[in-house]
């Protein structure tokens, strides 16, 4: 369950009465993980972020329907997985820009050397690639898990499938990729 | 560190490693603005941009209703459904499997080559890859899956699931008829209006602009999910349940 501070069921409650000004506070709050769900589709930023945009106006004008007492953010997150879907849908693209590491996390570690750290990179560079190689139901599942960093629950709501689902897809997809670093790791000796 | 180890710590950190892009600073004011001036969405004004599907709209506009015209008005509003109508009748025959008229069966693989809109197909594992995949000459592509312990086949036809898809720009309407059992439910399926029908036995006619029957085809469906997207028009008529129903949608993509 998501933990939800009072303030933002306020807002929200206030935005449910045409409060747009409220609203505009949730926007600001939700907006970054909102336009990274719609980078994780569309693949382009400034598309990412006219999905964002339309994506929230959407939920605006949705939040009659919305219950107070259920979590926000992974209602909110699903329209923008949605908009983002149709954008691509739309547009018949068939190509993805691959995503990319820039930055490694633990940089900085005094017992890192330059070489270690482009190693690190190119480590985490390579499992991506082998993420998004995974077939879609694998992928978005770790996308949610781990590039956003969401709860399964969360992951449920958005890709609007059992809990049970996502915990078995995780499961299935982490064992697809402990077998490819296994292989590798065995042709690399 | 072991492979499974150092595989969980990159993964759990992998996320920050990410060149994401960061939100504008106006990214609140403009959504601010839009929803105090009500403005329609960016995706909604490229969509009405979209020639093929104005025409449609304004011929779906056009259309009159034979039968009930205050309840199909009604549906006409909110379906929004380009190429779909909706009428009723109290024919209700059935029909056998061997009766269905889906077309050839083509591969999957080369169907999508055969028609002029983006072919989607269910990519989870429920249902799975199609059993078998039909072209009927009028432009439709019907996917079809066999009857399960967890999917039961309809009547006796051996077919559990059918996904049929079509242009809705190509100058063919699907006309529903509804028998007086049916439930009509309006729902929201990928963002669209849509329309799940169940509790009884359809029938289904084709129509070309002018309103004349071009095909005709009657099949036993326990419940049908009716939608549009991007141009293209969904018939999900399946022995499930509409939760089910959804699911499958949910994991529709383009084939390739």
């Amino acid at each position: 369950m998501e933990g939800r501070p009072l303030d933002e069921r306020n807002l929200i409650a206030s935005a449910k009465n045409g409060d747009t000004q409220a609203f505009e506070q949730l926007v600001r709050t939700h907006q970054g993980i909102a336009l990274r769900v719609a980078y994780l589709v569309v693949r382009d930023s400034s598309e990412a972020e006219d999905v964002t945009q339309d994506a929230f106006v959407k939920a605006y004008r949705s939040l009659d329907r919305f219950q107070i007492e259920a979590p926000f953010r992974p209602w909110l997150l699903r329209i923008v997985r949605n908009e983002a879907l149709n954008q691509v849908r739309s547009t018949k693209r068939r190509e993805r820009l691959a995503l990319q590491v820039t930055r490694d996390p633990v940089s900085g570690d005094a017992a890192s050397s330059p070489e270690t750290e482009v190693l690190r990179l190119e480590e985490r560079g390579h499992l991506l690639g082998l993420i998004e190689a995974l077939p879609e139901r694998f992928r978005s599942v770790l996308y949610c898990r781990y590039l956003l960093d969401l709860s399964e629950e969360e992951t449920a709501a958005i890709l609007e499938l059992p809990v049970g689902t996502v915990k078995s897809r995780g499961s299935r997809a982490l064992q697809r990729l402990r077998n490819s670093f296994a292989v590798e790791n065995r042709d690399s000796k | 560190m072991s492979t499974e180890s150092r595989l969980e710590s990159m993964l759990a950190s992998l996320g920050d490693s990410i060149e994401w892009p960061e939100p504008s600073p106006h990214l609140s004011t403009r959504v601010k603005a839009r929803i105090e001036s009500d403005q329609p969405t960016a995706a909604g004004r490229r969509f009405w941009r979209r020639p093929a599907i104005a025409a449609v709209a304004v011929l779906l506009v056009t259309l009159v209703f034979v039968f009930s015209p205050a309840a199909r008005q009604a549906a006409a509003d909110w379906l929004g459904a380009a190429g779909i109508r909706i009428g009723l009748t109290t024919d209700q025959t059935p029909t056998t499997g061997a009766e269905l008229d889906l077309g050839e069966v083509t591969p999957l693989d080369e169907v999508g080559d055969a028609v002029d809109f983006q072919l989607r197909a269910p990519s989870g594992e429920f249902p799975g890859v199609p059993d078998a995949v039909y072209l009927h000459d009028n432009g439709q592509v019907t996917m079809v899956w066999d009857g399960t312990s967890n999917l039961p086949a309809a009547g006796d036809t051996g077919i559990g699931l059918l996904l049929t898809q079509y242009s809705a720009a190509g100058g063919q309407l699907a006309q529903k008829s509804i028998g007086p059992e049916t439930g009509v439910q309006r729902l929201t399926v990928e963002g669209q209006p849509a329309l799940w029908i169940e509790g009884a036995i359809h029938t289904f006619t084709l129509l070309d602009q002018a309103g004349n029957p071009i095909e005709e085809t009657t099949r036993l469906a326990a419940n049908v999910l009716l939608w549009e997207m991007n141009g293209v028009n969904h018939r999900l008529e399946t022995t499930g349940d509409l939760q089910s129903s959804l699911a499958i949608v949910e994991t529709l993509e383009p084939l390739p």
